[in-house]
């Protein structure tokens, strides 16, 4: 293919990439509580980074190994640290009782450590129990 | 046609940029400007991604800085409590 013609497929792959973060903006916006718009970046930023990684080097005119090189260690050290991150985030703000939005349905996670305790002692917790089959 | 898609990408995470700002400056909770402020930097090596000669060492450092600030805030800010933990 022509270098004009994988410029422009780089283009729209940023532009993609672009609109993956405007989304994720939005959710960030529109989302009811703090656990839902913690899924929102989470997962609309990873994969609009992989979009603009690889839209920006077809649009560059390639460059050789290096630049494909440097740009997968970066999109794959978002990958790794985004959701991680995020977790330890949700975590810390369930263990201070960050409200829930009033439709969440399972297991309440945002109760004082006591409680959330005691539910998993009792058996009434909705997770999966060891002798639950399948 | 091109340049003009990419003026247009760059505008669109501009644009998100600033819609991530608005949330952190209305976040309803601390954690919820901890979760803006980690996702405003990712817009920015979305952005450095896009320009044409990588700065790398920018970028990566800029992510390892998101990525360490995020944990310790959410560690910190839980006092070092988690729900099952």
């Amino acid at each position: 293919m022509s270098d004009a013609g994988l410029s422009l497929i780089g283009a729209l792959l940023s532009l993609a990439g672009a609109l993956f973060f405007l989304i994720a903006a939005v959710g960030l916006l529109r989302l009811p509580d703090l656990f839902t718009r913690a899924h929102a970046p989470t997962k609309a930023a990873t994969l609009g980074m992989l979009l603009v990684a690889v839209g920006s080097v077809l649009l560059h005119g390639g460059g050789g190994a290096a630049i494909w090189l440097e740009k997968a260690l970066l999109v794959l050290f978002v990958m790794l640290t985004m959701p991680i991150s995020t977790q330890m985030l949700v975590r810390g703000a369930a263990a201070r009782g960050v409200p829930q939005a009033p439709a969440t349905q399972g297991a309440p996670i945002s109760q004082p450590i006591e409680r959330v305790d005691a539910i998993e002692r009792s058996g009434s917790g909705r997770g999966p129990t060891p002798a639950d089959p399948g | 046609m091109t340049a003009a898609l990419y003026a247009l990408s760059l505008a669109v995470l501009a644009l998100s940029a600033l819609l991530i700002l608005v949330h952190a400056w209305r976040g309803s909770s601390v954690f919820d400007r901890a979760l803006a402020l980690e996702t405003l930097s990712l817009v920015v090596v979305a952005t450095l991604l896009l320009s044409a000669d990588l700065p790398i060492d920018a970028a990566l450092g800029l992510a390892l800085f998101a990525f360490v600030t995020t944990v310790l805030l959410g560690y910190f800010l839980g006092q070092g409590k988690f729900p099952r933990e």
